[in-house]
């Protein structure tokens, strides 16, 4: 049994008591808590959703870049072409659309999707209201499950209003070299130590875009030259693989379009 | 030409053969085993060295030499 289902069962005891209000669920692609609907959300999907029965889409880089642009109504830029020739990691950056950051932040990691999807409901109650960075922080600090969390106080960026920003979900897929990256009580996960190294021999990890509108991840099979973009179910994309031993979900900033 | 004996087992970048603490061996040509996920087997090929550079440690892909079997044929052994 993939690791995020064992910890699935572990959130769901877990968020009885850390998300008030919300279901957890132990299935691989579980019910959304209520959330504050992102703006993506409301668009029409960049793709859609995988068939019944289907696993994985294969898309060739431009024809996910023709998709994204459509979806996003502007082109992509020439920065951002680079970024995605990074591989998966370029598809989670391009998609969080940050200028401060080279790298998908990870201060948000937990070990199951569902507390994940439950801090992203809850980051974007509060950015609903658009609140200034110290009223944020306080909302951050009185919040029944925010407030329990490391990190996200500074999750906030500061170069763009909080109303121009919504909470999304990415996973990470890589091997621990025997370093501990056990959920703690609250099931967040300490990637502070983690520096991108792989197994000797394999793939060095796997980001996964989620993407609500149709509940697939977007990730990739390596960097440029020779990269393919996968649509894929959360159980595909999980698949038990030899370079990777652990995975966590992550919630971050991103901007809004 | 090479034979080698080993577990069948599934990497990102397709399949390969495991075979104790040495080097994955990835079978050319193979995205998966499927169902022969696991067995033991022996495979017949032309086991070659391919350097896979990666542009920088923050992207994405498999940095260093890599073991590929060209021309792969296999058979399932008893298990042990």
């Amino acid at each position: 049994m993939q690791k995020f289902l064992v910890r699935a069962l572990v959130a769901a005891v877990l968020s009885a008591g850390l998300a008030a209000g919300t279901v957890a669920t132990a299935s691989a692609a579980p019910a959304a808590p209520a959330t504050v609907a992102s703006a993506a959300a409301e668009r029409a999907p960049l793709a859609p959703a995988l068939r019944s029965g289907q696993r994985t889409k294969d898309w060739s880089v431009p024809d996910y870049i023709r998709a994204w642009e459509k979806h996003r109504g502007r082109t992509m830029t020439e920065d951002e072409k680079r970024n995605l020739a990074r591989g998966c990691i370029g598809v989670t950056v391009v998609n969080l659309d940050r200028e401060d950051v080279g790298n998908p932040p990870l201060g948000l990691s937990f070990g199951s999707f569902e507390t994940a999807r439950t801090v992203q409901a809850a980051l974007n109650e509060i950015v609903a209201k658009k609140p200034s960075a110290a009223e944020f922080k306080a909302l951050v600090r009185k919040h029944p499950v925010l407030g329990k969390l490391s990190n996200v106080e500074r999750a906030l960026p500061d170069w763009i209003g909080s109303g121009e920003v919504t909470a999304a979900v990415f996973s990470k897929r890589f091997w621990s070299g025997d370093a501990d990256y056990s959920p703690n009580a609250n099931d967040q996960v300490n990637m502070s130590g983690y520096r991108y190294v792989p197994r000797p021999g394999y793939v060095n990890f796997d980001y996964g875009w989620y993407d609500e509108s149709v509940n697939n991840w977007w990730h990739a099979n390596h960097s440029e030259p020779g990269m393919h973009v996968y649509q894929s179910t959360l159980n595909y994309y999980s698949r038990p693989l030899q370079d990777f031993d652990e995975q966590v979900f992550s919630v971050a900033f991103a901007r809004k379009y | 030409m090479v034979t080698l004996r080993g577990v069948a087992a599934n990497a990102h970048a397709g399949a390969v053969l495991l075979r104790g603490e040495h080097q994955p061996v990835y079978i050319e040509g193979l995205d998966d085993w499927g169902d022969s996920t696991g067995s033991l087997l022996e495979v017949h090929g032309k086991l070659v060295e391919i350097e896979k550079p990666v542009p920088d440690v923050e992207s994405h892909g498999i940095r260093g030499q890599l073991l590929v079997l060209r021309n792969a044929r296999w058979s399932q052994l008893p298990t042990e």
